[in-house]
């Protein structure tokens, strides 16, 4: 076809996708239905020191241990103050052959909306303050315009621990220089 | 079973084979003459054949079957094997391998490849035959001069009977003569023996009566039973003994060896199975035995058989051995490893829920329950460590892998190098002994390729031609320690130095230790070696050999002298899955600290320690370096929790250091749940554990942090300290 | 008689027929032992056993082996003698005194 950005294809019934949107530092966001495991409420997120700022910590899900992050800060936004309606999104993305479970700390989950293709456009070249990676899709419903995300770059393992990593050697040279 | 599940179990059962092979063959190089080698050849390849046939794998059948009849011809002392039969040998256990996964993959490309070197290889195999097949032979036809009685035909595979007619003999209507008539007619009687001192004279002998015996020498090609059976008639008036010479002998010994260990044998019933007893012989003996039952001395079945010489002691000997591999065997088992991992995951959850019943009854103060508690908690624990003990393997065979290794390459480069295996009976989880193979592997071929020398430039820089390579392992504090060592060229510093200056690691003025330098080996990037070998690349790999050993929570460390040699250190967990941990807190968080790495734990206001400078405290004298948990982790708000400080001291290896605790829990199982690939550079923490309350500690790393500490702790000390 | 004992100066003939087995050798034995003296040879004609069994085998050796006479010799061994001897490995025994007849090729 053009070069729309083909969205959630694997979503796709027809030509109509579903989306669950969600609310996070003042914008609605959606990701594809299909890469939604579960919604859970905030309980006893434990801190893993020397890691960015966005990885709120890790959690206890039935005896697994699952990453939560904070997507405002991920997003360079502020760090999201936690509600009553905030709550995790567990999603499953691949990494290296692997499927790993990571949480998203939101403000708030909306609906489950479905956005066919006419509805989506390519992503603004200018003007977002987001990485553009991280940027699916521009999704309209309605009068709302709504940020499809990309999760596998959002949370991305390799680009986080690198980011870990890189967090850690700062840390090294600060001492250094105490 | 699934067809493919006993194809796999065909595939085991054939790697495990050829790897005896492949041992024994080295073994040999050394120990020509030992059977029992000889006879390892021979099953292998005989039970692969079979097994083969079985599933049709005709590629597999068609090759093994000439190799067995070789081999077969070594054990008849046919063919003689030497260095370049043991190659050859090699070369077929190597295709044999290549065919067998070929067949199971169901491969027919690969099959038709191999189909064609196997040719190539019996050729090479009947070539060696022919030219060795000229030997006389062993086995005698020479002339016989008979010289004294028993004993003398005795080494040439034939049969002694032994015939004592008793007195009444003749009279009872029997003829000796007619029985050796009828010997003469079941094989070759090669000489008769008549014994006739006991004749009285002439004048007053009684010729009714029998005063003659017989030894016979006699070879046939039939079993003990069916002599026995000549003398079936004989039995009441006859003592006979049928004895095995020496060849026969040794071939019961190979056949008791081939028998297949089926559980609860008897020693009878082996003897019987190979016809070194018939069934009149093991009933009499077993008579014999329950007769003399109510003396103290009972006497073995053994015992008894060898006494009467019914057979000889190095075929008892031999039964009983297979009697014992029986029991062992008998007493292992099969298991599929995944099944394994299922249960050590079950037993985890079982640790973590167990440790949530406690919680809840303290919270609850269900005293009654707190006996019941504490014994499920000593269960729990029980079955954690028979669980992780049943996935230990030792790592001597890993290490003996790596003769093979040694002996090909260093063959290839033309170098001499002499492998010492200590420690094989160092036990570790199996999971990181497969794992652990590629990174030794890779150490080894380094060491191999550009650690030592070759034999002239050895010789030159007075060494010994010889090079060595040393694989030690030992556990150390709950780690198993795995040490590479070679007396080759070691490392130069200056090298290293320099790559790292180009590379922009090191900054040309910074000040570097010897340590310091060596370690910069592990970066990526870094060879020393101008020419790349086949074997081994350009001797880099350093870095991905660290990346694998740290992904098993491990450790590397490198030590080396230019010229003299180089040492590797690799420090691996014991186990992956649950330790003992000793929980502490640091302002509101917990965490848990490896219990085999905690050497003692004092409480502030002892008077015993206090901060000398910063990062290091001196306890009773002894200064070490130290953090502050709440410090180094950068909890928020740290402050606000004021409590009585602790001082963990923990240990790793020699080097000891401390970590300042506010509060100290106690010790509680552990199950390590690793955090993830996204925490992969996180120093300092290994892996996280689920608490009865369902919260998360996090598990220290207490190496890492050690390392850590100890850098940071140099960088401010320069100069000597000053001890109080 | 089975048994026909010729006796000449010091040397004593002995012919034997038909069968030197348990049934006859008592009877031989005490045909000869009566003639048994110091100085004496003894010669047994062989020719005409046609049968041997174990008995008759352990009376040829004891005569062999008698002391008291100066010579014992054995001669012109039947097939069943030589059959006999082969069978029971003591044709080394006999063989210096073995002597092959042609009546023995039978």
């Amino acid at each position: 076809m053009n070069q729309l950005v083909n969205v959630g294809l694997t979503n796709s019934v027809g030509d109509i996708t579903q989306y669950l949107t969600f609310q996070s530092a003042n914008d609605t966001f959606a990701i594809g239905i299909l890469d939604v495991k579960e919604i859970i409420e905030i309980e006893g997120i434990t801190r893993v020191p020397m890691m960015p700022e966005f990885l709120c910590g890790i959690i206890n899900l039935r005896g697994k241990v699952v990453p939560v992050i904070d997507l405002s800060k991920r997003l360079g936004r502020l760090s999201t103050v936690i509600s009553k309606k905030s709550c995790i999104v567990l999603v499953e993305i691949s990494h290296e052959d692997e499927q790993q479970t990571i949480g998203m700390l939101v403000d708030e989950v909306n609906e489950i909306l479905e956005i066919d293709d006419e509805h989506t456009q390519p992503p603004p070249d200018f003007g977002a303050d987001l990485r553009v990676d991280f940027i699916r899709a521009m999704g309209r419903v309605g009068e709302h315009f709504m940020i499809l995300l990309d999760i596998n770059y959002v949370l991305s393992v390799a680009d986080i621990s690198a980011i870990s990593q890189l967090n850690f050697r700062t840390a090294e040279a600060n001492d250094e220089v105490l | 079973m699934t067809a493919s599940d006993v194809q796999k179990l065909f595939m085991t059962e054939a790697e495990e084979l050829l790897t005896e092979m492949e041992d024994a063959l080295l073994s040999l190089e050394a120990d020509s003459e030992n059977i029992e080698l000889i006879n390892q050849l021979f099953r292998a390849m005989h039970t692969i054949k079979g097994a083969a046939g079985i599933f049709n794998y005709s590629a597999i059948v068609d090759f093994t079957h000439p190799i067995e009849t070789s081999i077969d011809k070594v054990r008849k002392n046919e063919l003689k094997i030497d260095c370049a039969l043991i190659a050859l040998l090699l070369k077929c256990k190597d295709h044999t391998w290549a065919l067998v996964n070929a067949a199971v993959e169901d491969d027919e490309a690969a099959l038709n490849t191999l189909s064609i070197q196997s040719q190539l290889i019996l050729t090479e195999l009947g070539r060696h035959e022919n030219i060795e097949s000229c030997f006389p032979q062993t086995i005698a036809a020479e002339p016989i001069t008979p010289e004294r009685i028993e004993g003398h035909y005795l080494d040439t595979g034939h049969w002694l009977i032994s015939l004592d007619f008793r007195a009444d003999t003749l009279r009872n209507g029997l003829d000796p003569l007619s029985f050796i008539r009828y010997l003469h007619q079941l094989g070759q009687v090669l000489e008769v023996i008549c014994l006739s001192h006991k004749l009285p004279s002439f004048e007053a002998c009684d010729f009714e009566s029998c005063f003659l015996r017989y030894r016979i020498i006699f070879a046939g090609n039939c079993t003990k039973e069916q002599i026995e059976s000549v003398f079936e008639f004989a039995q009441d008036d006859c003592d006979i003994q049928i004895l095995p010479s020496q060849k026969i002998s040794e071939s019961f010994q190979a056949l008791i060896e081939q028998l297949n260990p089926s559980e609860n044998q008897r020693l009878g019933e082996i003897l019987l199975s190979i016809g070194a007893i018939t069934e009149k012989e093991l009933a009499k003996s077993l008579h014999l035995q329950s007769d003399n039952a109510d003396d103290s001395t009972t006497k073995k079945l053994g015992e008894v058989l060898i006494a009467n010489q019914l057979v000889d002691k190095p075929v008892v000997e031999q039964a009983l051995k297979k009697q014992t591999q029986a029991r062992e065997q008998a007493q292992t088992i099969r298991v599929d490893s995944n099944r394994l991992g299922q249960l050590i995951n079950l037993v985890g959850e079982l640790v973590t829920a167990s440790a949530a019943m406690k919680v809840m009854v303290d919270r609850y103060h269900f005293l009654d329950a707190n006996d019941l508690v504490g014994c499920v908690e000593h269960l729990v624990q029980e079955i954690r460590e028979n669980a992780l003990q049943l996935r230990m393997v030792q790592i001597g065979e890993t290490f003996s892998r790596f003769r093979r290794v040694v002996r090909d390459v260093s063959n290839e480069l033309g170098k001499q190098i002499e492998l010492t295996i200590q420690g094989g009976e160092s036990e570790l989880d199996k999971i990181v002994v497969e794992k652990i193979n590629d990174p030794l592997t890779h150490l080894v071929r380094n060491a191999l390729d550009h650690g030592i020398e070759q034999p002239q430039e050895r010789i030159n820089a007075g060494k010994s031609a010889v090079g060595h390579l040393m694989l030690n392992a030992f556990h150390d504090s709950g780690h198993i320690v795995i040490e590479v060592t070679d007396d080759g060229a070691g490392l130069n510093p200056e090298r290293i130095r320099k790559k790292a200056e180009l590379l922009g690691l090191v900054d040309v003025n910074q000040v570097l230790s010897h340590a310091e330098i060596l370690r910069l080996a592990f970066e990526p990037g870094l060879s020393t070696k101008e020419k790349a070998s086949n074997l081994s690349g350009r001797g880099v790999g350093m870095d991905v050999v660290k990346r694998n050993i740290e992904a098993l929570r491990g450790s590397v460390e490198l030590d080396s002298e230019l010229g003299k040699g180089t040492k590797i250190t690799i420090t691996l967990p014991l186990t992956l899955a649950i330790i003992d941990g000793f929980m502490v807190g640091a302002a509101n968080e917990n965490y848990v600290i490896p219990l085999n790495m905690v050497e003692e734990c004092v409480e502030l206001n002892q008077g015993e320690w206090h901060e000398q400078q910063k990062n290091y405290i001196s306890l009773r004298g002894e200064l070490m370096p130290f953090i502050r948990l709440k410090s180094f982790f950068n909890i928020p708000n740290a402050n606000q929790y004021n409590h009585r400080e602790s001082l963990v001291v923990v240990r790793f290896g020699r080097t000891k250091a401390g970590i300042v605790v506010d509060k100290l829990f106690g010790e509680q199982q552990t199950v390590i749940k690793p955090l993830g690939k996204m925490f992969q550079h996180l120093k300092g923490l290994s892996g996280a554990t689920i608490l009865g309350t369902g919260d998360i500690a996090l598990i220290l790393d207490v190496q890492g942090l050690i390392t850590e500490v100890s850098i940071s702790a140099k960088k401010y000390h320069h100069v000597a300290l000053i001890d109080e | 008689m089975p048994i026909n004992i010729v006796l000449k100066d010091q040397s004593i003939k002995v012919n034997l027929t038909e069968e030197l087995t348990i049934y006859s050798v008592m009877e031989f034995r005490d045909a000869l032992v009566g003639h048994l003296q110091p100085g004496v040879d003894i010669s047994v004609d062989l020719s005409q056993v046609t049968e041997v069994d174990t008995a008759g085998l352990q009376w040829l050796l004891a005569l062999k082996g008698l002391n008291v006479v100066q010579r014992v010799e054995f001669c012109h061994h039947s097939k069943a003698v030589i059959d006999a001897l082969e069978l029971s490995g003591l044709s080394g025994t006999f063989d210096d005194t073995i002597v092959i007849s042609s009546e023995a090729r039978v």
